[in-house]
């Protein structure tokens, strides 16, 4: 009589088993981490809405590991590594999530419709109202932008991949994806996963480096407004839409699709198209949404992150988000003694252009110290302009950084 | 290492002056909407009518002003641009300019 093969039976656990120690350890500690995320997104300490398909997918996919036929480990969920067109057309009959990941993930269409959802979430009108003090925190936030090109530079990368890693600074996913693919083609699967993987752990992350910079009583400033706040109508904020997504597409063809998705979001609600909104706003949205989360969840797979490329993009990665937050809080202080102290430092963190989390960490953290404080207009300005800011770098690093590489041996 | 350095604080100061433009573009469409938004034609219409009529009156043509002012307008605007109107009469002492205007009343 034939044995029955438990391992071929099991093959999760067999293929663990036939790791070495460190993929071991690496798969056990994901499916603990992505029960961790669930728990912590259920109890709303992290982002739900990100968190909890993420925190499954980070599970599901270190447990799901089985033999290949080629003998080699792998999973039925996404290969995010192939990139020749015609074994990828082979994965996409194969992985139930690689036409998601392929199609929507690595060419930016679901951060689009991200995009488009917060478009129609908007108001413009806080932009409008104090355009120079946004613009100022956002560049402020951009300071990881900058600083890690060098230090990813020092490290060994070259100049197109510090420039494509340093991006993650500006907290914008597409911008990310963008730079890598024209600057950087061969990082750019790992540098996209360590991006998004990175954003969304903003949401958790932030709050600790606000509390450690800013003090409670600063935290708990309530800006007195002087004068009341212009309120414009929404014939002027859909003028202003269209005319800002044209003369921005004109000046940064490179982020060209996403002020256009911004900005078709804006201009959808301004114009009052009810059952466009509720769609764009509601289904689209959260749609698009869960299934980011999903993906992030399933690119957390132990082979992938112990990649040795990536281990170093991941530290790179965290460093430059955690300088542009802290050159974000430090633009906050700077207009807090400019205006004598009627301006609330945590504004600067929603300089970080991860739209709308930043803004919304910003107001939890100051509504918790202060019910009464409300700063979300003046950080959801910040916001969209940390993505207009983010966008004059892309389009800075992929013109000049060619130039530079050539001039400096 | 050193022109790396000195490169990243190139294209640092170059993305604060182009985005301190782009904060102005901001500023200036705002402020162009913000005019758009008061302004109103029929206002302006009005303003350069009243304009047009104290001009003719300074020429001392003052039939041919209120006959503008008359074929261009109801009455009750003339109310509006001459709540004064029989002040000016007063202060318009010359017999002809006073036969014009009586003549002007006359036709009405």
């Amino acid at each position: 009589m034939e044995t029955v093969d438990i391992g071929k039976l099991f093959q999760g656990i067999s293929t663990l088993v036939q790791s070495d120690s460190t993929i071991l350890i690496a798969r056990i500690g994901l499916i603990f981490l992505g029960i961790l995320l669930v728990y912590l997104g259920r109890k709303g300490v992290l982002e739900p809405l990100v968190m909890i398909p993420m925190g499954l997918g980070m599970a599901a996919i270190n447990a799901g590991v089985l033999f290949m036929p080629d003998g080699s480990q792998g999973n039925l969920f996404v290969d995010p590594m192939e990139a020749d067109p015609i074994r990828l057309i082979d994965v996409m009959q194969i992985d139930f999530l690689q036409p998601l990941y392929t199609l929507m993930f690595s060419n930016g269409l679901i951060a689009c419709f991200i995009f488009m959802g917060i478009g129609v979430l908007l108001d413009v009108g806080y932009l409008l109202q104090r355009p120079i003090m946004c613009m100022f925190i956002a560049l402020c936030a951009e300071l990881g932008t900058f600083l890690t090109l060098p230090i990813a530079h020092a490290m060994g990368l070259s100049l197109r991949d510090s420039a494509s890693i340093a991006m993650v600074g500006g907290a914008d996913g597409p911008m990310v994806l963008f730079t890598s693919l024209s600057l950087s083609k061969d990082l750019f699967v790992p540098i996209t996963v360590v991006a998004y993987l990175y954003l969304g752990l903003a949401y958790g992350g932030y709050p600790y480096l606000v509390k450690l910079m800013v003090p409670k009583k600063l935290r708990a400033i309530k800006m007195e407004r002087k004068k009341k706040p212009k309120q414009y109508s929404s014939g002027t904020k859909l003028t202003f839409s269209v005319v800002l997504c044209t003369v921005l597409c004109f000046l940064f063809p490179v982020a060209a699709p996403l002020f256009f998705s911004l900005f078709i979001g804006v201009a959808v609600r301004e114009s009052g198209m009810k059952h466009v909104i509720d769609f764009i706003g509601g289904p689209l949205l959260y749609g698009s949404t869960f299934f980011l989360g999903i993906l992030l969840g399933v690119l957390c797979e132990a082979h992938l992150l112990l990649d040795p490329k990536i281990l170093i993009l991941l530290v790179l990665g965290i460093l430059a988000l955690l300088l542009s937050g802290i050159g974000g809080i430090l633009g906050g202080y700077v207009m807090y003694f400019v205006t004598k102290g009627n301006f609330n430092p945590v504004i600067g963190i929603a300089g970080v252009s991860c739209v709308p989390t930043t803004a919304k960490v910003a107001q939890k953290i100051v509504g918790k110290d202060n019910s009464a404080s409300m700063i979300l207009p003046e950080a959801l300005g910040a916001n969209i302009s940390g993505v207009i800011t983010t966008a004059i770098i892309t389009g800075i690093y992929i013109t000049l950084i060619p130039m530079i590489e050539k001039m400096i041996p | 290492m050193f022109p790396v350095i000195l490169s990243t604080l190139a294209m640092m100061a170059g993305a604060f002056i182009i985005g301190f433009a782009v904060a102005y573009l901001i500023k200036f469409i705002s402020l162009s909407l913000n005019f758009i938004e008061n302004f109103s034609l029929k206002h302006t219409i009005l303003l350069y009518k009243r304009f047009y009529s104290i001009r003719k009156i300074h020429e001392y043509n003052i039939q041919q002003a209120l006959q503008t002012l008359q074929s261009n307008m109801k009455d009750d605007m003339l109310d509006y641009f001459y709540p004064n109107k029989d002040k000016v009469r007063k202060e318009m002492n010359t017999q002809e300019e006073t036969n014009i205007i009586f003549s002007y009343h006359g036709n009405r």
